[in-house]
């Protein structure tokens, strides 16, 4: 058996740009985030920011509306009230819509922002820019910096894991570069579950092979190791990657077990939802992500929504449909995963984020019934993990169109999450050519409204 | 202007209020960054040298420990103007240059204006803290002779030992030992070749006696074409190489590789590396004769680009694709962070933001496009599609809102906001790390002949970046020098590559690496001779240290540091130590392990980055990567243990080396301990070796073999054919056909030629068979193919024989019978190529097509995987290493003809009929997901004729062959 710290030094990096402490800079509750990120993008109006001016001018032309604001420049058609109906829930007195019937009855719970704003305007650039704070290629994501922060409590298992979406409808479209390490060291960067056969790259023996036959590969491995002891230098990363071959052996046992759901009661799995045609999927995945972050796995990204845009939030043509869809995917999961969490005792160490890259328009998109991309405003909630239940902070204007009161930048977004997770988004840094790159660049202001 | 102050004190009747507008605006204008930049470092509240304080005007006025500083009725006299201008000590600004007597003036004016402040000036950060540098700082210099050390003299081969050797005498250091020949071997062959040495090549070099039998066999490494693939891969990092673009749609560029033949034989040829840099700048305007230098300007051309972008961001974009080229020549190629200088003057280094405009100014016309060269594997003056970049190249296409490929004029962007243009620029070089005297663009001008399209800054800046004696060229050398000494001991003298300037490392071994620098230049810059000085030198030929080495040591280089392999010289040794291991230089990139080529040749596409290499540090592609980081995670031990193709090799290697060896497993185990760690067992390994194998034998005589299980995708299907070993194949879900079964029934395919329908072979090949007696299959059902513009996707399995044509025809509908308009998709084997595309003649436009130029191999089973999806069109081939290649259709395709489907032929036109087997063949009208995808391919992969699972005494080889790959002594160079 290893010891703790052998473990924890299999699996540090060797060299002497990644030497660092793997220690948040001041106490936090949070010890672990799931993300659950709307891919393409949920209409803010439509969801979260109810806006009841919308009705009165449906129909109307929206004077001044800058035309490039949108995707498709020049569609931008008259003001279209939400098609769903709003009303309030909790003891916080919340709107919401009427597609998510479950997630409604844990407002009380959520932080929510309603004043986010993105810079870019098209999904991939955008979900970059959301998870990486730069919508340029080539930057750590959120999961990799978190990871390169804290490190992960479990060596079995990947600190930073990406399910995508569950129906296999294919990556986000900015594909791996959602959970890429970009300069950081490549360990930071996340693991894509696949929807199919193992879910770890490798984690199962050739054909023909067993544990057994594996088990005196490493014996072999230890022997030969050892016989040539004279002849090999001393260094302790030499001793490391054999550990590392060991670590490997045992997470071929651990990591099945935890992505197995038999175990789970019939109720949990009935909460959840799991069998359930339209939502089962996500639910698996929600599912997954509660068994993952109890194993001590430090960030789990889930996306709902594939890669095409009708397979994803992005309701350009039919807002309704495509809404009360992904609602209905959506909403049982992750109102199940909240009280999930709060009933094992472990909402108060995760940090549930939820969000779309941006945000859509208050203006039908000329030719159906649905809403371009707005980047202007969108609406993000946390629940748990140190985030202050039933705040609201930020407001659109009345139509919900531009972050009117407190705009919050996604750099702020990034430096409050950082600061749930013990992390000072100033001092979490890595040297890269010649500067010392933070997640927020030289920019964020930490959110303090809804820390609790 | 001295005159004018002068008379203003000589007239001081009325003078100014010190609060007047003018004052605060001269302030502004004029003095408030002397005082940022020059003198408030250490004159602020909190660091008040001398008693100091110049942030506001209450300290100004305070003064220092010696009184006042500014006397307003004489601002000639004032102390602070004596000692900016070195009348009085100490001078100031402390250490630094004087002021320019601009400035000195301006701060006579202010003090006489009153010596007013618009704002208290903010005290620096501790990051400003930093020296300030400036020409005088050690990159930026000229290069200047040094002086050779007297130090290791009974020890040193070369100058470098000396260099080296004085360090280690300060630091009370004797030379270890000297690095045993057969290690010495190793170390030579892995660090140059990336590949261990072959046996023949060991036993001769421990029988050649010859003094010089170390220099010999130095040069022979060097002249080995696997240098320039080495070596020309460490130069593809720093390029941030890549054949697709990134982004949402990835879209592949099949003719990008060509940048990379003309590197590898840049490295091979040694061609001199000023004009190896030249040519990736503008070789087409400084060569435009030479087919290479218009190939090497596919550096321009390798970085990411946005095709799918909003109409607003059109413009930003190209700001970007410029950023990129300059971030890329900055880091790379100079090592500096020019790319800081985007939204701000460079905060560390003497960089201005109009800097960075006036530099990405000499690119600005220069665009992406593909044009016919001869392409440099090519001896009979062939052309074929090359990217590259210069002026006047038709632009590659975006797929949404076009938009300008470029821009007339370049702006100054305050912040680097679109939105926020202040003026045009003219192209401008760095200020800092140029001669003060050539400061002007226009000395470094280049006419360019009038057959170039190109206007000539391009080639400018190629003189400027290679001048030593007046640009950029000492700093090029130097950056370069530190990349080999890196390259070759796994740590640079500068240890931040990519960053020679204020914010980066200061070289360990300052004089050494001028030296390099000052032999590279005058030996004609020849990298081979740098690695020549290096390779010979007793600096490289010491032995590792055996204990772990103290930090001291380290930066030293005391004892031969101890290394992990890099990605791409673990995947060519483990192809290279069982025999596997493609020589072929040069070509279209490769998708498959299968091909058994150099990592260097697998085509890189920056979202789906090979897994194998990428779990290994290879880097991401996305920006300039001087050094590669070394992680060690069990993820990595699962790859080599588990990993399809890491089985692969194995066990064919097992099968091949017990053949050879008649079954005898102590010469098996002889073999493999030479061809893979270059040295034989100790009696103890070798018994301990022959345990394993017996008892491995044991477990796989007593165990039935395993099979994977996983299931085709069957969502969405339209018809499964599947050959399998039973005689009847049934299908599972199928609309329209119900079976594919022997050569006598076939309900819903009929042979194109009755009296000729192919055979079926059953077994454990079981696979329909197509040939010259057994004619095409064709699906008479015509609303089947009318697939219009919608999404389809088909996964074949199939082989073409050792003995098969060079153009096979798997499958498809295309109306093509020699007349002028037809419609259609297929997918077809052209050599070593792989082809599938969708056209349709009628509605004009180009026609493209979808190659993968995998050295496809006869004799081997492929799975292929075609799509066509919201008019995008991928190749998927194999999947140990997923590759999927893509491109979009330049305009939707409506597939619309009137022809039938067929299988083993495509269209009206006898010639290229299928000679090969199918042994599997789903077709879905629909896009299949990447994951779907692959679980057909893990599926089909799994089936019996494509397995892992040999005798139960290949299987024990196999495992031994695999572990001893797994041991340090095979991954680590020392």
């Amino acid at each position: 058996m290893l010891a703790l710290q052998d473990l924890l030094r299999a699996n540090q990096p060797s060299t002497e740009s990644a030497r660092h402490r793997h220690r948040p800079h001041f106490p936090a509750k949070a010890k672990s985030v799931i993300w659950l990120f709307m891919h393409g993008a949920p209409s803010q109006i439509d969801t979260w920011d109810y806006k009841p001016e919308l009705r009165k001018h449906d129909g109307q032309t929206y004077d001044g509306f800058d035309q490039s604001t949108g995707f498709f420049a020049g569609l931008g058609g008259p003001i279209m009230k939400s098609p769903f109906n709003f009303s309030q829930h909790g003891e916080t007195s919340t709107w919401v819509s009427e597609i998510y019937p479950q997630l409604s009855q844990h407002v009380d719970k959520l932080a929510m922002i309603h004043s986010c704003y993105a810079k870019e305007n098209n999904h991939a650039p955008a979900q970059i820019e959301m998870n990486t704070g730069m919508a340029r290629l080539g930057f750590p994501s959120v999961g990799s910096w978190i990871t390169y922060g804290l490190g992960t409590a479990n060596q079995n298992l990947p600190g930073f894991i990406v399910m995508y979406d569950a129906k296999g409808r294919g990556t986000p479209k900015s594909r791996s570069i959602s959970w890429g390490s970009g300069f950081l060291p490549g360990m930071y960067q996340g693991t894509p579950l696949s929807n199919s056969g193992a879910p770890i790259n490798h984690l199962r023996p050739l054909p023909g092979r067993s544990n057994l036959t594996q088990q005196s590969q490493l014996d072999l491995l230890r022997t030969l190791s050892s016989s040539n002891d004279e002849r090999t230098p001393k260094r302790p990363e030499l001793d490391a990657r054999i550990k590392s071959f060991e670590l490997a052996y045992r997470m071929q046992i651990a990591a099945p077990e935890a992505f197995e759901l038999n175990g789970e009661t019939v109720d949990t799995h009935r909460l959840y939802g799991t069998d359930n045609p339209q939502c089962g999927p996500f639910a698996k995945q929600a599912l997954i992500s509660r068994r993952l972050i109890e194993r001590g796995v430090r960030f789990v990204q889930l996306f709902s929504g594939g890669f095409n845009n009708e397979d994803s939030w992005d309701g350009h043509t039919n807002l309704d449909k495509n809404h009360r869809q992904f609602a209905g995917e959506t909403d049982q999961p992750i109102a199940a995963l909240l009280t999930d969490l709060e009933q094992r005792g472990l909402l108060d160490s995760t940090l549930v984020v939820c969000c779309g890259e941006f945000g859509r328009l208050p203006l039908v998109q000329t030719g159906g019934t649905g809403r371009d991309h707005n980047p202007l405003a969108f609406t993000t909630w946390m629940a748990g993990g140190g985030a202050k239940s039933g705040a609201r902070y930020g407001s659109t204007d009345e139509l919900g169109l531009r972050a009117a009161e407190n705009p919050v930048s996604i750099n702020d977004l990034h430096a409050t999450i950082l600061h749930l997770m013990g992390l000072d988004h100033e001092q979490l840094t890595f040297r890269h050519e010649g500067r010392d790159i933070r997640l927020t660049d030289v920019e964020g202001v930490v959110v303090n409204d809804i820390v609790a | 202007m001295a005159t004018l102050v002068a008379t203003c004190t000589g007239t001081a009747r009325s003078q100014p209020n010190p609060d007047s507008t003018a004052g605060t605006q001269f302030f502004d204008e004029s003095v408030s960054e002397i005082l940022t930049k020059r003198c408030i470092r250490c004159h602020n509240p909190s660091k008040t040298s001398g008693g100091l304080d110049l942030t506001s005007n209450a300290g100004l006025t305070a003064g220092g420990n010696s009184g006042l500083v500014v006397n307003r009725k004489a601002p000639e006299q004032s102390v602070l103007i004596k000692l900016v201008e070195h009348r009085e000590k100490p001078r100031m600004p402390l250490d630094q240059p004087k002021l320019p007597d601009s400035d000195i003036q301006n701060l006579k004016k202010w003090i006489f204006y009153g010596s007013p402040y618009s704002r208290n000036l903010s005290a620096p950060t501790a990051a400003q803290e930093l020296v300030k540098v400036d020409r005088s700082f050690w990159s930026f210099r000229r290069l200047s002779p040094v002086k050779i050390p007297q130090a290791g003299e009974s020890w040193a081969a070369n100058p470098i030992d000396a260099f080296i050797a004085e360090q280690w005498k300060r630091a009370g250091l004797r030379p270890p030992a000297t690095a045993s020949n057969p290690e010495l071997l190793r170390r030579l062959s892995l660090d140059v070749l990336g590949v261990p040495p072959s046996t023949e090549a060991i036993s001769e070099f421990l029988n050649n006696t010859s003094p010089l039998a170390w220099e010999n066999l130095v040069d022979k490494a060097l002249g080995t074409p696997g240098y320039g693939e080495r070596w020309g891969r460490h130069w593809l990092d720093v390029v941030r190489y890549a054949e697709s673009y990134g982004f949402e749609h990835d879209l592949d560029n099949a003719n990008a590789y060509h940048f990379r033949d003309f590197v590898i034989h840049a490295c091979n040829a040694d061609q001199p590396f000023d004009q190896f840099i030249r040519w990736q700048l503008a070789g087409d305007e400084l060569a435009q004769d030479n087919h290479l230098a218009r190939l090497a300007t596919g550096f321009l051309a390798a970085g990411p680009r946005n095709a799918d972008i909003a109409q607003v961001r059109v413009e930003q974009e190209r700001y970007d694709e410029l950023d990129d080229i300059a971030r890329t020549i900055g880091s790379g190629f100079l090592g500096l962070t020019i790319g800081c200088a985007r939204c701000h003057d460079h905060k560390f280094d003497p960089l201005s933001q109009r800097e960075y405009y006036e530099f990405i100014k000499v690119f600005d016309k220069s665009i992406r496009g593909e044009l016919d060269v001869t392409p440099i594997h090519e001896n009979h003056g062939n052309t074929v599609k090359a990217l590259v970049a210069g002026e006047g190249i038709e632009p590659l296409a975006r797929i949404y809102n076009p938009g300008p490929a470029f821009y007339e004029d370049t702006w100054f962007l305050n912040r680097g906001d679109v939105n926020l243009k202040e003026f045009t620029v003219s192209p401008g070089i760095i200020g800092v790390i140029t001669s003060e005297d050539h400061a002007d663009f226009g000395r470094w001008t280049h006419t360019a002949s009038e057959e170039v399209k190109g206007h000539g800054s391009r080639s400018s800046l190629a003189n400027w970046i290679s001048d030593t004696d007046n640009g950029a060229g000492p700093l090029l050398a130097r950056v370069i020098a530190n990349r080999v000494w890196q390259f070759h001991f796994g740590r640079g003298i500068v240890t931040t590559p990519n960053d020679f300037g204020a914010r980066g490392a200061r070289p360990s071994h300052p004089d050494l690496l001028e030296w390099l620098a000052g032999e590279l230049v005058k030996h004609d810059w020849s990298i081979k001779h740098l690695h020549r000085l290096i390779l010979t030198s007793r600096t490289y030929t010491q032995a590792s240290l055996s204990a772990p080495p103290t930090d001291s040591q380290v930066e030293l280089f005391h004892g031969f540091p101890v290394r992990r392999l890099d990605a791409d010289a673990i995947h060519d040794s483990l192809l290279s130590v069982t025999g596997q291991l493609s020589e072929e230089l040069y070509g279209p990139s490769v998708v498959s392990m299968a091909s058994n080529r150099k990592a260097i040749y697998y085509r890189i596409k920056r979202s789906q980055l090979h897994p194998f290499l990428r779990l290994f540090d290879c880097p991401d592609t996305l920006q300039s990567s001087g050094k590669r980081p070394i992680s060690t995670v069990p993820s990595q031990a699962l790859a080599l243990l588990n990993s399809h193709a890491v089985g692969q090799i194995m066990a064919d290697f097992a099968t091949e080396s017990l053949q050879t060896n008649n079954n005898d497993v102590s010469k098996v185990i002889l073999q493999t301990f030479e061809q893979f760690l270059s040295r034989k067992p100790s009696q103890a390994e070798l018994d301990t070796a022959k345990d394993f194998v017996r008892r491995q034998l044991d477990s796989y005589n007593h165990k039935p073999s395993q099979r994977l299980e996983v299931s085709l995708v069957t969502k969405g299907i339209t018809f499964k054919l599947q050959a399998s070993e039973q005689d009847t194949i049934t299908s599972t879900q199928t609309d329209t056909v119900q079976a594919w079964s022997g050569s006598r029934s076939l309900p819903a395919f009929t042979p194109l030629d009755p009296s000729k329908p192919p055979r079926y072979r059953k077994g454990t090949d079981a696979a329909v068979q197509f040939g010259p007696n057994s004619t095409p299959l064709v699906f008479p059902n015509r609303n089947f193919s009318k697939i219009g513009t919608g999404d389809f996707t088909f996964t074949v399995r199939f082989r073409v024989p050792i003995e098969g044509g060079d153009d096979n025809q798997i499958l498809g509908t295309d109306s093509y019978n020699g007349q002028a308009e037809y419609s259609g998709f297929y997918l077809q084997q052209i050599g070593t190529m792989l082809r599938f595309t969708t056209r349709n003649t009628s509605v004009g436009g180009p026609q493209g097509y979808l190659d993968v130029t995998d050295r496809f191999e006869k004799g081997r089973w492929f799975v292929v995987t075609g799509k066509r999806s919201k008019n995008i069109l991928s190749l998927t081939i194999d999947t140990d290493f997923p590759n999927t290649a893509s491109r979009a259709e330049a305009n939707p395709i409506n597939i619309d003809n009137d022809v039938p489907f067929k299988i083993g032929d495509i269209d009206q036109d006898p010639s290229g009929r299928l000679n090969g087997d199918i042994s599997h063949l789903l077709f879905y009208h629909r896009g299949l997901t990447d994951e779907e995808i692959k679980q057909n391919h893990d599926a089909l992969r799994a089936s019996p004729t494509h397995t892992l699972i040999r005798t139960p005494l290949e299987m024990a080889v196999a495992d031994f062959c695999q572990t001893l790959a797994c041991l340090n002594e095979f991954i680590y160079l020392r």
